[in-house]
């Protein structure tokens, strides 16, 4: 009996031990569920999740960056560059949503050249 | 000694429940750019091309008809039909009120049609293998005359917006295929060339997509 009490004892002290951890850990939100979603590949619902973060927290950095790269996996660059620019003037020093931002900068620099190279043969197919 | 074991075992167990990322890593294909916009189309209608030339046998009209509406139904989230109406003239391409009459109101269509000319020819080719070894070929390398068959694909394709009877992009494709087989059969090599068409325009329309890290923030 002495024996078994230590042992119980501590699996008693373990155990609440972990649920006083877990009681840390955030809640599931909408940011979370967006995350969930986009991992699904489910975009549409990703993006209405993120939306909603947005409207209950106007300020979650995290909501505007994934946002951002949802509007970038549906081809909407102008959005994407206006939910990024509103993340990095929230959190201009954050090393995630830089490295974002700086390879949907560098897309977009190859799109505008793309751009360039079909105007001007735009240009010569009416010269001709 | 147990104590500590038991408050270190503790502390490790408090730390790894208490672990969350600050951030998911995720590989997402990402569009790239393309100068048409297929998804404010709800219907592209493949319409009938000029053919200039095509060797006996086969209906390049039909071909592409054939190969390109299920291609496209592939990628193309709105629907792909056939238009019968054949072209009467080059001049149709300029003229938006025809595209435009032929579209009887549904704006959101984009036709797809052009020009096209499929050759096929036979040419000599002049063989010179060189010797592989001296043992084998001590004199000179072998020499002779070959027959090639030759066929070309040449497509001027236009893609016009229903609603203003426009062209969106008007693109020139001309594919050329060598067969060693002097009895090649024309559908084959049309099969081969049109699929180089196929992949050149569908960069072009669909933009290739990229493949890149980012960074989904959980907090």
């Amino acid at each position: 009996m002495n024996r078994i009490l230590p042992k119980g004892i501590t699996a008693a002290f373990l155990v609440s031990l972990l649920l006083t951890a877990c009681s840390f850990l955030p809640k599931p939100d909408q940011v979370s569920f967006g995350i969930w979603a986009a991992e699904q590949d489910l975009w549409d619902e990703a993006i209405f999740r993120w939306k909603r973060a947005v409207a209950l927290d106007p300020n979650s950095v995290a909501a505007h960056n994934n946002l951002a790269v949802a509007y970038e996996k549906k081809g909407l660059w102008e959005e994407a560059r206006r939910e990024y620019e509103i993340a990095l003037k929230l959190a201009p020093e954050n090393r995630w949503l830089k490295a974002n931002y700086q390879s949907f900068k560098e897309n977009l620099e190859a799109s505008d050249k793309a751009k360039e190279k079909e105007k001007k043969e735009a240009e010569k197919d009416e010269k001709k | 000694m147990r104590k500590n074991s038991l408050a270190v075992a503790s502390l490790l167990l408090f730390l790894a429940a208490c672990r969350s990322d600050v951030y998911r890593k995720l590989k997402v294909e990402l569009p790239a750019y393309s100068p048409v916009k297929l998804g404010d189309f709800l219907e592209v209608v493949i319409t009938p091309f000029l053919v200039a030339e095509q060797p006996q046998g086969i209906d390049v009209n039909k071909e592409i008809a054939d190969y390109l509406k299920p291609e496209l139904e592939k990628k193309f989230k709105g629907r792909v039909t056939l238009n019968q109406v054949p072209l009467e003239s080059e001049e149709a391409f300029k003229k938006p009120e025809y595209w435009r009459a032929l579209a009887a109101g549904s704006s959101k269509s984009l036709f797809l049609t052009g020009r096209a000319t499929f050759t096929q020819e036979t040419r000599k080719a002049i063989l010179a293998r060189p010797a592989r070894s001296l043992e084998e070929e001590p004199l000179s390398p072998q020499r002779g005359l070959d027959e090639r068959r030759i066929f070309t694909l040449d497509v001027s394709l236009y893609l016009i917006k229903a609603e203003t009877g426009e062209p969106l992009l008007q693109r020139d494709f001309k594919e050329t295929k060598s067969y060693t087989n002097p009895k090649q059969r024309a559908d084959f090599a049309f099969y081969d060339l049109i699929q180089r068409v196929k992949a050149k325009l569908f960069r072009l329309v669909l933009g290739q997509e990229l493949v890149q890290n980012r960074y989904l923030l959980t907090r």
